[in-house]
């Protein structure tokens, strides 16, 4: 293609000029732009058009790379000879204090977005991936055992256990352990209930921890027949001991079994997650058949030369050959070998791990410092003199940006300070709050409370923050022709919002749309299921966790301890029911209030037709007496009998929810329903509807009450059980007489989380309650953000703008004329963040195909007007600012 | 210690001495072509020339803008003192470095 000519003259390539006039410095611009043309022309003569264009591009292309090197090499020099001074963070501090909705607005979104990153870095290290504080500490793994059918996992792993330890190679020092809750007394003293760990002797080699006094456990305490003895921790050896050197050979009471103390443990050692006692694990030497005996937990360490993974293929290799010989107990097992007290397979987290862990925080703190990065450019805008005058005494452009930087690190620092402080509150207390209601309290390599590591991410984040929100309006504002700026001094800012900004408000005004709709969302669901939960009468009642173990030391087998557990379960309810003010015991896996187990369901409403998907079916299992117990009457069918809670019976009760749902109202008793599983080869088998009881009403979704199914069951063979005491009045005060009256019916009978069920409801609700309540917070700040970035947009047009407003109005302009010329741009921002959240609003239901149109369309009418209003609100003040600009003065500099 | 020159500053600003009145970029990359019998990419020698001169042994100023050049001005240059005096001393230290050297090295340059 020939240049286009005029007059004998050609063009350069304008692709090439527009490169060279963009990356040159402007004080040399024009003269070399110039040189390259008469280069240019020359080569046409000489060399013909095409070939001179060609030497253009070459010209073009090594003055980019050479200027580009060089300004680099301008920067490092500069950069190596700029120093922070204590004048620089003094100025930093007097911003904070002069631009005070800056300082609170800015402040609070960098608090937060800093904040939430340090408080995710650090509780995600100690749920995901915690460092184990013991030698080697990252080679101790657990090995579990899946089972898809049912809600968590399969720990009647004594079976395999012991092929696994005679077998594995991959992992060494392999052990077993099982947490018993136990009265401890010495002597005479009242029991006190502690955390014992009746666990291998292998579990000492393992942790590589001596004790302080006396021995570990060793192999030969777990023979059967072999003395009993225990290995007790710091704590319990001051308390009960009260730090004594002669507590060695001293007898304890432990539940029914007296014991000696053998060792003391180190202070802080809770191994394997928070106990404080060690009794060894007696394990029968004839074997156990598979998924026979006491539920445990198996830890042991990757053998030198072998890796997470090897272990994991020679576990599964062994469980694939037990499967083989044991279909009807392994078919649907599958073992997996985790880093220890984690969640996350793997010897070393991958990039992809770490992004999707830590990427959508990050993005939250990129988000918020473009939001005070914009409010910081508005804010750059009205110093621009200062800048450029600055840089006409000498200072140079590095200078200007380091101080503009460290104005934004004072910003930073300070969120950062404040954010840290909130998010080691909030650990600590989630923590302790979490593991309150855990017996025992946290595990051992979980300390409440920020981790050193996480102060230094917390200052690389505010670095970086500071680096986004400060550097970027900086070079911007220090790109400005000083020259030029001087001369038009006093006519107001020559700084634009242009392209990047404009596109960041836009997002940041479509993110805070996107965000109204979940926000407003959570919220009503939390606020709405918490009034209806808080209408059930919990405060009447009592409730519970309870359990009873088998009795391993003594070889009790699992028909034995079958017989004494519904022995002793039937006469704690016979005991507590003959009590004055108890009007109902009951049991069941979870009360009303709780959280039940949601699963996938099927049911076969008519004869012949294709069965009804069911995405959601609410189950739980409960002893005969639990609807009465709760004032639920049978409404249709009948209620459980005693023939309901055998093993093989396949009676099931369903709530009016679920014959609303799926029976338009009408009785589904005869229908039959069934749990969907993955597995299609091999279905659940059906269960007969034989009842329907009234709605609990505790359990509210947006279609009413939950559907739910309930099985029949004896207390024995519910994981968890719950108890529920219904008593007159204050049932708290009642729990002492709990706790008096188990341990006279069996010592070993464990009591946990007993509370009112009214504050069992509000402490789950509360995390749901909470979270909404942050996420409205973080709403709010987002639209703040929204009208503070629109506020000073329009703010800076209007200064620029001042003399053409003062010029038209007093050419006649009407105000409407002018509000339209000059918030043109607001509406057009606004409308354009609206359009943009809400075609992703958009696009989000469509990919999720499950919210209904009305539905949609009403979370966008309503985002768009709280959008609109709060832009709106947000052009008020610069509006009046515009309309009471007087021509004359406006128009006297001109 | 004054930063001794490179050669190719020392050529540049020859090239200025050499060309007298009137010098800009296009002559000066002319005049080291020439002289030397290579090609000089104008990048390297505007690169050079602000180098020089932000070490203040060029001085700059703008010219009239004319019609040949699409009306963008040129920018002149001359030599400094504190330039000639670099270029002497440069010159001093390369004859220093040269001299009781034998015919033989000489005559491999």
């Amino acid at each position: 293609m020939t240049p286009p000519a005029s007059a004998g003259r050609f063009d350069p390539p304008r692709l090439a000029r527009a490169v060279v006039e963009r990356v040159l410095p402007a004080d040399v611009r024009e003269s070399i732009a110039g040189d390259l043309d008469e280069f240019f022309q020359r080569d046409c003569r000489t060399h013909g058009p095409g070939r001179a264009r060609l030497r253009y591009w070459r010209h073009a292309t090594a003055l980019t790379i050479r200027f580009a090197i060089e300004r680099g090499r301008d920067w490092r020099t500069q950069l190596m000879h700029t120093r922070i001074s204590w004048m620089d963070l003094k100025l930093g501090l007097r911003m904070l204090v002069k631009y005070p909705g800056l300082t609170i607005a800015g402040g609070l979104a960098l608090a937060i977005a800093i904040g939430l990153g340090a408080g995710w870095y650090d509780v995600s290290r100690d749920f995901f991936r915690p460092t184990i504080p013991l030698p080697e500490g990252d080679r101790i793994v657990e090995i579990e055992m899946r089972n898809p059918r049912i809600v968590g996992d399969e720990h009647r792993l004594l079976h395999d256990f012991m092929i696994w330890r005679q077998e594995l190679k991959s992992v060494e020092e392999l052990g077993a352990y099982r947490t018993l809750e136990r009265l401890v007394s010495v002597g005479r003293a009242n029991p006190d209930p502690v955390t014992v760990a009746e666990i291998s002797a292998s579990a000492f080699q393992l942790v590589r921890v001596p004790p302080i006094l006396g021995r570990p456990l060793i192999e030969a305490d777990e023979a059967p027949g072999a003395p009993g003895v225990v290995v007790i921790g710091y704590h319990v050896w001051q308390r009960r001991f009260g730090g004594r050197a002669d507590v060695i050979g001293q007898n304890v009471h432990i539940g029914r079994a007296t014991s000696t103390v053998v060792g003391v443990m180190p202070e802080g050692f809770a191994f394997p997650i928070n106990h404080r006692m060690w009794v060894p694990l007696s394990l029968r030497p004839s074997g156990y058949a598979p998924l026979e005996g006491a539920p445990v937990r198996i830890f042991g360490r990757i053998a030198k030369g072998a890796s997470q993974e090897r272990a994991n293929e020679e576990v599964t290799a062994i469980t694939d050959r037990v499967r083989a010989s044991s279909p009807h107990t392994h078919e649907h097992l599958r073992p997996r070998v985790l880093a220890y007290g984690g969640e996350s397979p793997g010897e070393s987290a991958s990039i992809i791990e770490l992004v999707v862990r830590h990427g959508p925080i990050l993005l939250v703190l990129f988000v918020a410092c473009m939001n005070v990065a914009t409010l910081i450019y508005a804010r750059t805008a009205t110093r621009e003199w200062e800048i450029a005058l600055r840089c006409g005494l000498g200072a140079n452009r590095m200078r200007i940006i380091t101080q503009l930087f460290v104005e934004a690190l004072v910003l930073a620092g300070v969120s950062a300070a404040i954010g840290v402080a909130a998010a080691q509150w909030a650990v600590t207390w989630g923590v302790t709050a979490y593991y309150s209601s855990v017996s025992g309290g946290a595990p051992f390599w979980i300390e409440p409370g920020l981790k050193p590591a996480t102060i230094v991410y917390a200052i690389a984040l505010a670095i970086t923050g500071a680096a986004i929100l400060g550097v970027l309006p900086a070079i911007k504002a220090t790109g400005i022709n000083v020259q030029a700026q001087l001369r038009n001094l006093g006519a107001g800012s020559s700084l634009r919002f242009g392209g990047v900004w404009t596109t960041a408000m836009i997002a940041q005004v479509a993110v805070t749309v996107i965000c109204i709709p979940p926000a407003m969302g959570i919220g009503e669901e939390a606020w709405r299921d918490r009034r209806i939960r808080a209408q059930f009468p919990g405060h009447e009642y009592l409730a519970v966790r309870i359990g009873l173990d088998q009795d391993m030391a003594t070889g009790e087998s699992d028909a034995e301890f079958a017989v004494r557990a519904n022995n002793t379960y039937a006469e704690l309810e016979r005991r507590l029911a003959q009590e004055g003010g108890v009007t109902a015991v009951t049991f069941a896996e979870q009360l009303p209030g709780m959280f039940g187990e949601v699963r996938r369901g099927e049911f076969d409403a008519a004869a012949g037709s294709q069965p009804i998907p069911i995405p959601n079916l609410w189950t739980s299992t409960v002893a005969p007496t639990f609807f009465a117990a709760f004032d639920r009457p049978i409404v249709g069918g009948r209620g459980f009998t005693e023939g309901d809670v055998s093993t093989g019976a396949r009676n099931v009760i369903v709530n009016e929810a679920f014959a609303r749902r799926f029976m338009n109202g009408a009785s589904p008793v005869g229908r039959r329903v069934r749990y969907a599983i993955a597995d299609a080869a091999a279905p659940e088998a059906w269960l007969d509807i034989v009842g329907v009881v009234r709605d609990i009403g505790t359990t509210p979704t947006d279609l009413g009450e939950a559907p739910f199914v309930f099985h029949a069951a004896r207390p024995r063979t519910m994981s968890p059980l719950t108890m529920g005491i219904r008593v007159g009045t204050d049932p708290s005060s009642f729990s002492e007489r709990v706790r008096a009256i188990a341990s006279t019916v069996d010592p070993g009978l464990r009591l946990e989380e007993m509370r009112r069920l009214d504050h069992w409801t509000w402490r789950i609700d509360l995390p749901s309650m909470v979270s909404a309540s942050a996420l409205a917070g973080v709403v709010a700040l987002g639209l703040f953000l929204s009208a503070a970035g629109i506020f000073s947009l329009m703010s800076v047009t209007v200064a620029r703008r001042t003399r053409e407003i003062g010029l038209r109005s007093a050419l006649g302009a009407s105000t409407g004329r002018l509000l339209v010329g000059i918030f043109s741009r607001a509406v057009l921002l606004v409308g354009g963040g609206i359009v943009a959240g809400n075609l992703f609003i958009l696009f989000a239901v469509w990919m999720g195909g499950e919210a209904g149109m009305s539905f949609v369309l009403n979370a966008l009418m309503r985002t768009s007007a709280v959008m609109l209003v709060v832009g709106l609100l947000a052009c008020v003040e610069p509006a009046r600012r515009a309309l009471t600009i007087d021509p004359i003065t406006a128009l006297r500099d001109v | 210690m004054r930063d001794t020159l490179g050669e190719f500053e020392q050529m540049v600003l020859l090239a200025i001495l050499h060309l007298g009145e009137d010098v800009y970029g296009v002559p000066i990359v002319d005049e080291i072509a020439r002289r030397t019998g290579r090609e000089v990419a104008p990048a390297a020698v505007y690169v050079t020339l602000r180098r020089l001169e932000e070490k203040g042994l060029l001085a700059s100023w703008m010219g009239e803008s004319t019609g040949e050049r699409g009306g963008k001005a040129r920018r002149h240059v001359r030599v400094t003192g504190a330039g000639l005096e670099s270029l002497r001393a440069s010159r001093k230290a390369l004859d220093s470095m040269w001299r009781g050297l034998d015919i033989d090295v000489r005559g491999a340059r």
